[in-house]
């Protein structure tokens, strides 16, 4: 019996109500779905066999389309307009609903922020335009941006913006809930005994980002630069991701914390020249001034501070030991993402970003959008092409064959690296690969895994006006 | 006795009387073969690769036939039948060998090429005519059989039985008859695949938001994980499920995670897929599963339902006589060219008084059934009456001739 899941068309309602297997109107046959991340369910091809004059509403473009695998659903998507083929075959299409957002302008319902997801999504489930989407009952954090207005995006790119704020990914899931998820994946960890070699690049990898913009007060194009952060200087390097800190915006002034798990390093964007000490509250490390630069100051202090840890506050103190600034300063501990193995110094590379056409900016505003942008650098090692995968290359983290058909993009792969060098035998290091892509071909049973790009660094970025903590 | 080759209303065309008007088989003539088609693994560290079958496509009947007339206009009629015949839509070819049994090929279409040769046919009045026939690539006993169901147990509104009395080397689809003690809003109907464990744990209690799965070690593959309901509360609330399956004696757990909205028409609620065991064990050893059901809102649930993703699974959510119940349901075979047969409810005992199923829920095929899946097991689970056993019939399929 060939493999592959059931195809079906439906009604677009909430339901899914008439819903038609095209197996029950003819033969289908050369079954390809796939999906990605972010987004979710991507493209679905088949052809039907049936008769040329053959015609059923159930081909109806505009209906829901669905491949059914065991009891759940596979891939969710709606359907094209069928194209006839010379012998009177159908070549059937869909798009999946993560292509589908790219067809819906993000509204917002009442204050008409395209940025708002929650907005967005319920806007689009009220109109009837795109009623299956769902956002679960938590509310998605609000981002900000430099267009925040209804129009400004279409429905997918608003909820890119929306999880990358949030350091997210967004997807639909098969309950057709969008929801955010890690970077790194949804959390589904599987093994893969690789046959060949896996491609790896440092491409994203910068030591040094240059900015040019146009400067606010004179109109004069100029430049800036931020180094990667922590310095490297040593064999490994240990990188961190950043997620601007909207909390503290009512003082305007806010620090963003990393550790290697031996160090903790704090960057405050805006200086505040005559503080002697960042106090991190209830946690009995002072980090002791160590740069002070036009645009930005750096602490520093030899700890460990338990990573993925929100919330900490901290005080500003003088060398008298008094309080300095309005209120507390708050930040989030972000995790070190590992090294890029016993390779020795990372040689540098370099990087100018252009935002000249993104309007005037101060100083403090280039920097700020310098420390977005560097932390969007993948400063670990990145896995390009795409590997096939057959029945049984798949395990669970038990060892047990994954269904190939269940298997979707957003699920993280942890890589066998085979060495023909070392007389076949397994390599020394393993690797986690987020996967971005995947496409399933039902004839043969296979399964195409293609890894997930870096973060897109040209994303635009949210942007906090210091003066008045609104968005910009 | 001899062989006989029956073709559809033609008739034999190894006629005993070589000279008869009619068709006549030549030499060189050829039953096919199915085509099989597979994929090949590299081994990871060895020589060789690994093939599995991915499915049989089909086999090709090449006849060259003689065909004699008992006059011009005879053998003109003739051809003329014959290439009518194998030009519908399908049809069958009949093979009985010597002493054996005969078995059935579907036929589609064929390709006729004529042998044009005056002197054959004014003198001799006889046409040569090479028939290429596609048909499914295994045929079939002509006369169905009916599987022997026996109860094996019995979970809440559950009921899984095991199948014996199974004939046929190759794979064929199954109708099914279904019937319920009581009207019932919902059902489904789940064989695993042919390779799976009779004995798996794939229908099981929930005690108070909670499944115990022994024997758990029999389960390998992955499966949908679908909850009986046993009520929902009030309908159209937003709602999530979080299961969770944890395995005895590991650290290992994992989360399945589904929104739903309340409804009167769900009654199986699909949560999700999951690999099992969550760790591997060697043979010999038992492992124990522990399902935890979370509920945000006020659904209690019956029981918990592992359905192979290898397997075939037909689900009815709701039925469309207006009566919202069935006391009898059906499950059609698949006709050639179809993948999926008809699906029917009534909700009287009667067959003429059904209707189409509308919101069915079908996956892995046709319902289907060889000598392999000899004590093999059928889920059948209702949402409000317990089912009875069902009534199952096939046409048999053969690789090649047919055994029994």
């Amino acid at each position: 019996m060939r493999a592959g899941g059931e195809v079906w068309t439906s009604t677009p309602d909430d339901v899914g109500s008439d819903r038609i297997y095209l197996g029950q109107l003819g033969e289908v046959v050369g079954l390809h779905h796939s999906s990605s991340y972010p987004g979710g369910s991507k493209s679905l091809s088949c052809t039907l066999n049936v008769d040329p004059l053959f015609s059923h509403r159930a081909l109806t473009p505009g209906r829901d389309v669905g491949v059914t695998v065991g009891a759940e659903e596979a891939w969710l998507g709606q359907l094209n307009d069928p194209v006839i083929n010379e012998d009177g075959s159908r070549a059937i299409t869909a798009d999946g609903d993560a292509a589908t957002a790219q067809h819906f302008v993000a509204l917002g319902l009442g204050t008409h922020n395209a940025l708002d997801a929650n907005e967005v999504i319920d806007a689009a489930r009220l109109s009837g335009r795109h009623s299956r989407f769902r956002r679960p009952p938590v509310a998605f954090p609000v981002a900000d941006g430099l267009y925040a207005f209804d129009g400004a995006y279409m429905m997918d790119e608003a909820l890119a913006q929306n999880a990358s704020a949030a350091g997210k990914r967004w997807r639909v899931d098969l309950d057709r809930v969008i929801r955010f998820y890690d970077l790194a994946g949804d959390g589904t960890r599987l093994l893969f005994r690789a046959r060949h070699d896996i491609g790896r690049t440092l491409d994203g990898f910068l030591t040094r980002l240059d900015a040019v913009y146009l400067d606010a007060a004179t109109g004069f194009r100029m430049t800036e630069h931020l180094d990667a952060s922590p310095a490297d200087t040593g064999s490994t390097f240990y990188p961190a991701f950043y997620t601007p800190d909207l909390s503290a915006l009512a003082t305007g002034h806010h620090f963003t914390l990393y550790s290697d798990g031996t160090t903790v390093t704090a960057y405050a964007i805006f200086a505040y020249a005559t503080a002697v000490t960042l106090t991190l509250d209830g946690l009995g490390i002072d980090l002791a001034l160590a740069e002070t630069s036009q645009f930005y100051t750096r602490w520093t202090a030899t700890a460990s501070l338990a990573v993925g840890t929100a919330g900490i506050t901290g005080t500003y103190k003088n060398a008298g030991g008094g309080t300095l600034g309005a209120g507390a300063q708050e930040g989030k501990v972000h995790r070190g993402r590992g090294s890029l193995g016993p390779t020795g110094n990372i040689a540098p590379r370099e990087a100018v970003i252009d935002l000249t056409g993104e309007g005037a900016f101060t100083r403090q505003e280039v920097n700020q959008q310098l420390a977005q942008y560097m932390a969007k650098t993948k400063t670990q090692p990145h896995y390009t092409g795409s590997w096939t995968v057959t029945q049984g290359d798949l395990l669970n983290r038990g060892g047990v064959p994954v269904n190939l058909q269940t298997v979707r993009a957003g699920v993280q792969v942890v890589v066998l690296v085979v060495d023909p060098t070392r007389n076949l035998s397994l390599a020394a290091d393993t690797v986690l690969v987020t996967i971005g892509e995947t496409e399933y071909d039902a004839d043969t049973d296979t399964l195409v895994l293609t890894p997930a790009e870096t973060p897109d660094r040209a994303e635009r970025q949210p942007y906090i006006d210091p003066a008045t903590g609104l968005a910009r | 006795m001899s062989s006989t080759l029956d073709l559809g209303s033609i008739g034999n065309l190894l006629p005993e009387d070589v000279h008869a008007a009619g068709p006549h088989l030549l030499l060189g003539y050829g039953l096919g073969d199915p085509q099989t088609a597979t994929a090949a693994v590299e081994a990871l560290l060895l020589d060789g690769e690994r093939v599995s079958k991915t499915h049989a496509g089909n086999r090709t009947f090449t006849l060259p036939i003689l065909v004699i007339g008992d006059d011009r206009d005879d053998l003109t009629a003739r051809v003329d039948e014959l290439l009518t015949e194998v030009d519908e839509t399908t049809y069958t070819l009949t093979w009985t060998p010597d002493g054996g049994l005969p078995i059935v090929f579907d036929c589609f279409p064929a390709q006729a090429v004529i042998e044009w040769d005056v002197r054959i046919e004014d003198v001799a009045f006889a046409h040569q005519v090479t028939l290429t026939i596609p048909a499914l690539p295994f045929g079939r006993s002509p006369d169905a059989i009916t599987p022997t169901v026996t109860l094996l147990s019995t979970v809440e509104l559950g009921k899984l039985f095991t199948l014996t009395d199974l004939v046929g080397s190759a794979r064929a689809p199954i109708g099914a008859e279904m019937s319920f003690v009581a009207a019932t809003d919902a059902w489904l109907i789940h064989r695993p695949p042919s390779d799976a464990d009779p004995a798996a744990p794939i229908l099981v209690e929930v005690t108070a938001g909670e499944a115990v799965v022994a024997d758990a070690q029999r389960l390998r593959g992955t499966y949908s994980v679908v909850l009986g309901m046993q009520t929902y509360g009030a309908p159209g609330q937003n709602r999530i499920v979080t299961v969770t399956v944890s395995q005895d004696d590991t650290t290992i757990s994992e989360q399945l995670v589904k929104a739903y909205v309340s409804s009167l028409n769900l009654r199986h609620l699909v949560v999700g897929n999951i690999t099992l065991p969550l760790v591997d064990r060697p043979a010999g050893a038992t492992s124990g599963l522990t399902i935890a059901i979370d509920d945000s809102g006020d659904s209690a649930f019956l029981a918990v339902m592992l359905l192979d993703t290898r397997g075939q699974t037909v689900q009815a959510l709701s039925q469309a006589d207006g009566t919202g119940a069935s006391v009898k349901a059906w499950i059609d075979a698949p006709d050639v060219g179809e993948v999926i047969g008809p699906l029917w409810s009534s909700s009287t005992a009667n067959r003429v008084d059904a209707y189409a199923l509308t919101e069915p829920r079908v996956s892995g095929g046709p319902l289907s059934l060889s000598a392999r899946d000899e004590g093999g097991t059928l889920l059948v689970y209702s949402a409000s009456a317990l089912p009875n056993a069902p009534v199952l019939g096939y046409y048999p399929r053969w690789l090649a001739e047919r055994v029994e």
